[in-house]
């Protein structure tokens, strides 16, 4: 649930915020989860569930051709070829926000139970 | 993520669907209803019609241009600017160190100088600098309402931004296209020969005179002036063959078609028009089409992107197209400087001084590089510093080479434009272009007067037999170039008796012509070809002219083939080899798409001229230049045991008759071997085809594979990334009617349908058929209002 309300979120900022922006929504998601395993994957998905889902609108809003001519420029014959790109390239930043805010959130708890 | 990373795009940057590449989507919808710019001094109306070819109505010149600019920049934006960055020197702003020798040389053949020159030039006429600041202007005006997000996409993925037009940007596209036009040299390879083998031998395989040209001006054109005298040395210079080291060279093979007939020959009583010029093909296309309509121009035809007016194309009253007339416009002259300094240089008797010329060269993530050209009277030195690897001879004094070239001579090829699309008969149309000089252009005319004309364009330098094919004796005032032809001793035809006029880059005159017209002329099978079609005209249509610029057929193969097939020892065939001959005796000479005997000839053919000529003059690159296919054609036929057959590598005495055959044998089997049995991978369209490169050749943004005929030697000029730029024909009348066709799309975006909708219509062979409104109201379209901001 956090996580859909979080990609919505970012939905809605990331159309007036530079790309790397995510990187920083994505770190929300990251405060929130239980291990390193879960941050990178709820992180993964806080970064590529809202550049999917713009990419699908673009895709369905006239962007088909350029998708197909970009995912040739890559090397796919196909346009599946630039949307696993694109989520591959949201994912990562939103999994490298994600792990840092998590690591983050870990250190200081460490050390709050230290003292 | 952020920045490019060598040959990839900044991943993060293009790939983030929000502002990256996908923010383009439908960034090709035309404009809406009703745009407000500043700058404009009345409303323009713009009918885009069904292939989104602008029709522009503007109530003044500068209106006109202004909205011209304008709308080439929003179809073609980063096109435009990347080819006057490449034309300039400039890459290295964009690519960073990759691109810096490539900058350095284009500064030092003077791309920078020249253009200065030329704007300078144009500031003295009023009436062009406004055009072509008008034309920046709306240029401008584009470029100022763009945001990152909607930069076109090749910005985004070189990761740059576009940057204000200027007046220079145009007079560099000209000078772009002079190089691409006239920009390439054979003195160095044409020197080194000399040296080897002597003039006798040169005269044989070099020479452009035979019984068979079929000259651009008819041969019975009389020459009724005294021609100005040239001052001919007593002795013949020849100088050391030492490489030019000239890396970057135009595209070969550029040339063209344009015939005419006269009303006598046509089915409407007037003249018809025809043109196809042949350049690299490339999306986005070199073209843009568009039609301009203001008080006193109706002009309808394909422009430069850069540059304001119709390059190619017509108006109410006259039709014009151009073919490269190939004139050598390139000279090189051995310097002496007089010691390590090169302060000075010795000439006429006398050490002169040289200059200096510093220009910046920006280079991305690195240092700005200053790069110092050394100049004489001559032009630049071309062959110190990173061009001069050569090994020293001689003399232990410093030498150089020095560089002349028209291209750099400030000249008005753009008022030749802007005055033909006004242009109501002969008499505008001399008056045109009289003004062009570089590159040298056969420009074809024809009127709804009844008038067909044609005029070599070139500023004509008169030059003594021989004058600057080699490399020439920079100290002696001999060898300098001497002023212009006056315009009236250029080579010309109006209104022939034979009824048409033709060019396909053949030698323009015959030897009755009083001036030496040296030249990298093409060989004369495409134009014979086109004369024999037009020559058989009786009453001609468009569509007879459309059907000559896609004729097939190669009298390159009709001459060779026979001799080529009865010199091959039959016994010795396998039935393979027997089958593919039985198949060639059958053929029509005809490459069509479909045939499935050109890829055999074109392979038996290159591989002739190979084995007779690479033994004595090594591979043909920068500095050896094998003889055209005439003059081979010429020695099998008539010299089969000429000394160049035989392989000095060899202790035989080969003929023609050995390699004709061992030609064979090697390329049969190697085709076997590649392409089986006869089938379709034979057929021309599978085994060679066409392949549209994107400009900057961006993977996936071309068209790649597609069925083509044709050849270089053909009136179909196509070749595998070369071809018919533009195909065009007009029949002049009351009102004319033109058809034409470019291998693209109006639009500069991928993603857009009009990026390359011409393109499969193009291979067909097929013309659209032009719309030629005179009014804003006689056409259907989308249509958008261009008015003066103030007026909002």
């Amino acid at each position: 649930m956090n996580i859909i309300v979080i990609s919505i979120f970012s939905l809605l900022v990331l159309s007036q915020l530079p790309w790397w922006f995510v990187v920083v929504t994505s770190s929300m998601v990251g405060l929130i989860s239980r291990s390193y395993l879960t941050s990178l994957l709820n992180g993964f998905l806080c970064g590529a569930l809202p550049w999917l889902t713009m990419f699908f609108y673009k895709f369905h809003t006239g962007g088909e051709l350029i998708i197909t001519r970009v995912s040739a420029m890559i090397g796919f014959e196909h346009w599946i070829g630039a949307m696993i790109v694109t989520i591959l390239i949201g994912g990562f930043c939103g999994l490298l926000g994600s792990l840092c805010a998590y690591s983050f959130k870990k250190a200081f708890k460490d050390q709050f139970k230290s003292a | 993520m952020d920045n490019k990373l060598e040959q990839l795009p900044p991943l993060g940057k293009f790939f983030d669907p929000f502002h990256g590449y996908l923010a383009l989507t439908n960034s090709d919808k035309l404009p809406d209803e009703n745009i407000f710019l500043d700058g404009l001094k009345d409303s323009v109306s713009v009918v885009w019609d069904d292939r989104r070819i602008p029709h522009i109505f503007a109530n003044n010149e500068h209106d006109l241009f202004y909205t011209q600019g304008y709308i080439h920049a929003f179809d073609r934006l980063w096109q435009m600017e990347f080819q006057v960055m490449a034309a300039g020197g400039r890459l290295s702003e964009i690519i960073g160190e990759r691109a810096l020798n490539y900058d350095r040389f284009q500064r030092r053949i003077g791309m920078i100088r020249g253009a200065e020159g030329v704007v300078e030039f144009y500031k003295e006429d009023s009436v062009m600098i406004a055009s072509l600041e008008a034309y920046g202007a709306g240029i401008n005006a584009y470029i100022n309402s763009l945001t990152p997000d909607t930069y076109p996409i090749e910005y985004k993925i070189l990761d740059y931004s576009p940057e204000k037009w200027t007046t220079r940007k145009c007079a560099l596209l000209y000078m772009y296209m002079a190089w691409e036009l006239a920009g390439s040299t054979n003195d160095f390879a044409h020197t080194k020969f000399l040296k080897e083998y002597g003039m006798t031998d040169y005269k044989e395989l070099y020479s452009f005179d035979s019984p068979m040209l079929a000259p651009i001006i008819p041969k019975s054109k009389k020459w009724d002036f005294k021609p100005v005298e040239t001052l001919e040395p007593n002795d013949l210079y020849i100088s050391n063959p030492y490489s030019s080291n000239f890396k970057y060279k135009p595209a070969k093979n550029n040339g063209s078609n344009n015939f005419a007939i006269s009303g006598d020959k046509s089915s409407t009583g007037k003249p018809i028009l025809a043109n196809d010029p042949h350049l690299n093909l490339t999306l986005p296309s070199i073209w843009y089409e568009n039609h301009l309509i203001a008080p006193g121009i109706n002009a309808y035809g394909v422009s430069l992107l850069g540059a304001p007016s119709v390059v190619i194309g017509y108006n109410e009253n006259i039709a014009w197209g151009s073919t490269n007339g190939m004139n050598d416009v390139m000279d090189f002259y051995d310097i002496t400087f007089k010691d390590k300094t090169k302060k000075e240089y010795w000439h006429d008797g006398e050490w002169k001084k040289t200059s200096i010329n510093i220009e910046k060269i920006k280079v991305r993530y690195s240092e700005t590089i200053l790069d110092t050209t050394l100049l004489t009277h001559h032009g630049p030195i071309m062959t110190h510093d990173i061009f001069n690897k050569m090994p020293r001879y001689g003399s232990a004094v410093p030498e150089g080479r020095a560089m002349r070239w028209l291209a750099t001579d400030p000249s008005m090829e753009s008022k030749t434009f802007y005055m033909l699309n006004k242009a109501k008969n002969y008499d505008d149309y001399l008056e045109a272009i009289s003004h062009f000089s570089c590159p040298g252009q056969n420009i074809i005319y024809a009127s709804k007067d009844n008038d067909i004309a044609i005029w070599q364009t070139n500023r004509l330098i008169p030059k003594w037999n021989l004058q600057g094919r080699f490399i020439m004796d920079g100290a002696n005032p001999a060898h300098d170039w001497r002023s212009p032809v006056p315009m009236n001793h250029r080579p010309y035809s109006i209104n022939p008796e034979e009824g048409y006029l033709s060019s396909a880059n053949q030698k323009p005159v015959d030897s009755s012509y009083p001036y030496f017209v040296p030249g990298d002329y093409a060989p004369l099978f495409r134009g014979t070809r086109i004369d024999n079609l037009l020559s058989e005209i009786d009453s001609g249509s468009y569509d007879d002219l459309r059907k000559i610029q896609n004729d097939n057929k190669s009298l390159l193969a009709q001459r060779a083939l026979p001799t080529m097939i009865e010199s091959l020892d039959k016994k010795s065939l396998t039935q393979d080899e027997q089958s593919l001959i039985n198949a060639l005796l059958n053929w029509d000479y005809f490459y069509n798409p479909d045939s499935r005997m050109s890829i055999l000839f074109d392979v038996w053919i290159k591989a002739i001229a190979k084995m007779t000529f690479q033994d004595e003059l090594g591979n043909a690159d920068d500095d050896t230049e094998w003889p055209n296919y005439r003059i081979l054609t010429d020695l099998i036929i008539e010299k089969p045991n000429s000394k160049w057959f035989n392989n000095i590598n060899t202790s035989d005495k080969e003929t023609s008759v050995d390699i004709i055959n061992q030609a064979f044998k090697k390329e049969a089997s190697q085709l076997i071997d590649k392409l089986g049995s006869l089938s379709d991978t034979w057929e021309w369209k599978n085994s060679r085809g066409t392949d549209i490169h994107h400009l900057a050749k961006v993977p996936g943004l071309g068209r790649m594979h597609l069925p083509t005929g044709g050849d270089w030697n053909i009136p179909n000029a196509t070749a595998k990334t070369h071809g018919p730029s533009w195909r065009y024909v007009v029949e002049l009348g009351d009102k004319p009617k033109g058809y034409g066709i470019y291998p693209g799309g109006q639009s500069g975006f991928p993603g857009s349908k009009h990026y390359d909708d011409f393109v499969d219509k193009w291979v067909e062979g097929e013309l659209y058929e032009l719309n030629f409104p005179y009014n804003v109201n006689e056409l259907d379209g989308h249509t958008t209002i261009f008015k003066p901001k103030d007026k909002s």
